[in-house]
């Protein structure tokens, strides 16, 4: 969100934003409300200012009592700056990093190694990189020309591996 | 087979108390899961293990 305001914004004036999630009903109150107002001064980062546009850039993340986001159905403004201009309010995901040399190529000699994945070794076969009973999403691509595999929105992920490649042939 | 190897990237903070757990299922004699035969094991890596889990890198 953009600000711009002609008042005076010496400390403590501020400028206030709240973030209001109705939770799964979708509907004001019903016990599942959430919300979470951050305030800007002139000692914050960056500081409010006079006659100058000032560009709030915020991580929901610094919202810590916005624990869903599913259903964000209210912003409320507050503010002792009398009269402000707002332009440029959204919401958005910043550009994925990702990485841009490929994992290092292991050494251990193919003859000591079972492997499950990897460019360098012949592999054993995997059943499963995302159980039906895991909290994961899992996809492949290429870093570097290397195959890799990507887990997100991870929270815990179950790989199997049926009959178990036997570990004590070697 | 007395070593596991895996290597990890990630776009997110991992400082402290940011967690990467491993954990290694052995299903036992029966080869399946459950029948009170299966073991296993999990491992925790932090910012404050060796090596540290790191950002971008």
């Amino acid at each position: 969100m953009d600000i711009w305001t002609p008042d005076s914004t010496d400390f403590p004036k501020a400028f206030k934003i709240k973030l209001v999630d109705f939770g799964a009903d979708g509907a004001y109150s019903g016990g599942d409300d959430v919300e979470h107002e951050l305030s800007f001064t002139a000692a914050s980062t960056p500081p409010l200012a006079t006659e100058s546009w000032v560009s709030l850039d915020i991580p929901l993340s610094d919202f810590t009592g916005l624990t869903t986001r599913a259903h964000l159905a209210q912003m409320v403004i507050s503010s002792d700056l009398s009269t402000v201009f707002i332009d440029n309010i959204f919401f958005y995901s910043a550009a994925e990093l990702v990485p841009t040399t490929a994992a290092p190529t292991p050494t251990e000699s193919p003859a000591d190694v079972i492997s499950l994945y990897s460019n360098a070794y012949g592999n054993v076969t995997v059943d499963t990189w995302s159980a039906v009973w895991d909290m994961a999403d899992v996809s492949d691509l290429l870093i570097a020309g290397n195959d890799t595999k990507k887990y997100s929105n991870l929270v815990f992920a179950g790989l199997n591996s049926l009959p178990a490649p036997s570990m004590r042939r070697r | 087979m007395n070593y596991f190897h895996v290597d990890l990237w990630t776009p997110d903070t991992t400082a402290l108390p940011k967690v990467f757990k491993i954990k290694l299922v052995d299903f036992g004699a029966g080869g399946t899961f459950g029948g009170g035969d299966d073991v296993e094991h999990e491992l925790t890596f932090d910012a404050s293990t060796t090596p540290a889990l790191a950002t971008g890198s």
